[in-house]
């Protein structure tokens, strides 16, 4: 940071175990937030029962004889209350750390699975499911199926068009742009032959909501999340090096091809897992990383990890608060990101005029 | 004094037993329970003269309410306004696609009455699993209508 002039022998160190210090010490606290918001989180909803009954109903899972609980609270608490809190954190935290990474590769403020077309693609694929009755994977996982090969698609167009030769970040999310709007129109074709109950439903299928989790989906999530996370944080020195050029960064012995390939497809591997369970969650992918950026440079090594941090702290208090603010009614989350997220994000960039990116 | 005292209380203890005691046949009867063949052709096992149900199919409301079961009905969707007072019921939301589990199995009903379009997949995959029994009705014709009347009518006693 302020290093320059009067960086000299130990102070430089000095100064550098400091600048980790301090980064050390955002992730720590996004992380303690996160713990005591999902704390906080099981214990609300529109069932009335106590936190005391909550937490021996989860104790009881593990010591069945030290504590008692009803069928009625296990029933909220085990089946639907715990793996949603659950998923929010991992479906904040890949949405996050994939709009990092592709932000990072593609060295572009705006990409994000929503302005790279990849959000809308899965809408397609739902839509084709929900309408259409069409898909490549048959029966329960239909829909889900569909979300996730049409994500895939998307994003290998998108990754094709990067990789034309000349192209430069700009053109790039403006190619994306066009592919959300090829895609959105496929969609709004389909609503348009679709019953009125098939769009009702694609429409909410779009709103994107944690209500479709269990804890299979949290299964799957959370694997494919910090898989593919872990690869793309030993990624990071190589995605910080893209940050000067891809002269720069072939000259210092980058593969810069192989790490544009491998990030791009794996950031894509965790947005496609996560939104074809949860439909899509604008937001989180295009801001959790800028609000991290702000608060801790744009480092990868820790640029990723606390971005995906921020984006399940995100998560979660946007879905406690669209659980609990008009109960008994459930607000789709992906509302109710933006509503929380869109003025902070504001604020941030008010209150901080220095650039950032 | 205290003898007095614990005297009428040992009586009200009687008599609320008593009234318990009343209240027993009630209790078996709402064990009881109906199969019924609901509009999608599905077989549920429906308890007698349900206390607690939640109808977010607003024809399903009406009819209820006709068959003077207003009472029984706990929560419902903005779109049951027939008649308007089934309005002061808990209002879960708009349409039945955007309900949650949570909400619908806080209130322990003891019936769920759906249409099209019906609650979510995963919604009745929870109402199933937590042991709640749904019936479904497409309510739009009256060769429809007719047999969902008669099986309200067989549920709550009325036929």
């Amino acid at each position: 940071m302020q290093t320059g002039i009067s960086a000299t022998g130990p102070n430089l160190k000095d100064e550098y175990s400091r600048f980790l210090a301090r980064k050390f010490l955002v992730i720590i606290v996004v992380l303690v937030a996160i713990i005591v918001l999902a704390g906080l989180a099981v214990t609300l909803g529109s069932a009335h029962i106590t936190p005391a009954q909550v937490y021996s109903c989860i104790l009881a899972r593990f010591f069945p004889h030290n504590f008692q609980t009803t069928d009625f609270v296990d029933t909220i608490v085990w089946k639907l209350r715990f793996h949603r809190v659950i998923m929010a954190i991992f479906a904040g935290m890949g949405l996050a750390i994939a709009g990092a990474a592709m932000q990072g590769i593609l060295k572009n403020p705006l990409a994000s699975p929503f302005t790279l077309g990849i959000a809308s693609a899965a809408s397609f694929g739902a839509s084709l499911a929900i309408i259409m009755g069409a898909g490549f994977i048959g029966g329960e996982y239909l829909i889900v199926g569909n979300a996730f090969i049409f994500t895939i698609i998307a994003s290998l167009a998108v990754y094709g068009l990067a990789k034309y030769r000349g192209i430069s970040p700009e053109t790039m999310v403006l190619a994306g742009i066009a592919i959300m709007y090829l895609f959105s129109a496929m969609t709004s074709f389909l609503q348009y032959v679709g019953h009125a109950e098939q769009v009702h439903e694609v429409v909410f299928w779009m709103m994107g909501s944690l209500g479709r989790s269990s804890w299979d989906k949290v299964g799957i999530i959370a694997m494919v999340t910090v898989l593919c996370s872990l690869i793309l944080i030993r990624l990071s020195w190589d995605i910080n090096t893209l940050g000067a050029g891809d002269e720069t960064a072939k000259s210092l012995g980058v593969n810069v091809e192989m790490v544009r390939v491998s990030g791009m497809m794996l950031a894509a591997l965790i947005t496609a897992s996560v939104i074809c369970f949860t439909g899509t969650i604008g937001f989180i992918g295009l801001v959790a990383p800028h609000i991290t950026r702000m608060v801790i440079s744009g480092d990868h090594r820790f640029l990723l990890p606390a971005s995906g941090l921020f984006g399940a702290l995100l998560l979660l208090g946007a879905d406690t608060m669209a659980r609990t603010i008009m109960a008994p009614v459930i607000l789709p989350v992906g509302i109710m990101t933006a509503f929380m997220g869109v003025p902070f994000f504001l604020y941030l960039f008010i209150k901080r005029r220095k650039e950032f990116w | 004094m205290v003898r007095v005292a614990s005297l009428a209380a040992s009586l009200m203890l009687l008599i609320s037993l008593g009234i318990c005691q009343t209240d027993d046949p009630n209790a078996t009867k709402n064990d009881q329970s109906v199969m019924i063949t609901d509009g999608m052709g599905r077989e549920v096992e429906v308890p007698l003269h349900p206390d607690r149900i939640v109808c977010v199919n607003a024809a399903a409301a009406e009819v209820i309410y006709a068959l003077d079961g207003a009472d029984r009905i706990v929560a419902v969707t903005s779109a049951c306004t027939m008649p308007p007072a089934m309005l002061e019921r808990e209002v879960l939301g708009r349409s039945a696609l955007s309900l949650e589990a949570e909400p619908i199995i806080a209130l322990k009903p003891d019936l769920v009455i759906e249409g099209v379009p019906p609650l979510k997949e995963d919604v009745r995959k929870q109402l199933d699993e937590a042991g709640i029994p749904v019936l479904q009705y497409w309510a739009l014709h009256a060769d429809k209508i007719l047999p969902m009347i008669e099986d309200f009518g067989a549920i709550l006693g009325k036929k």
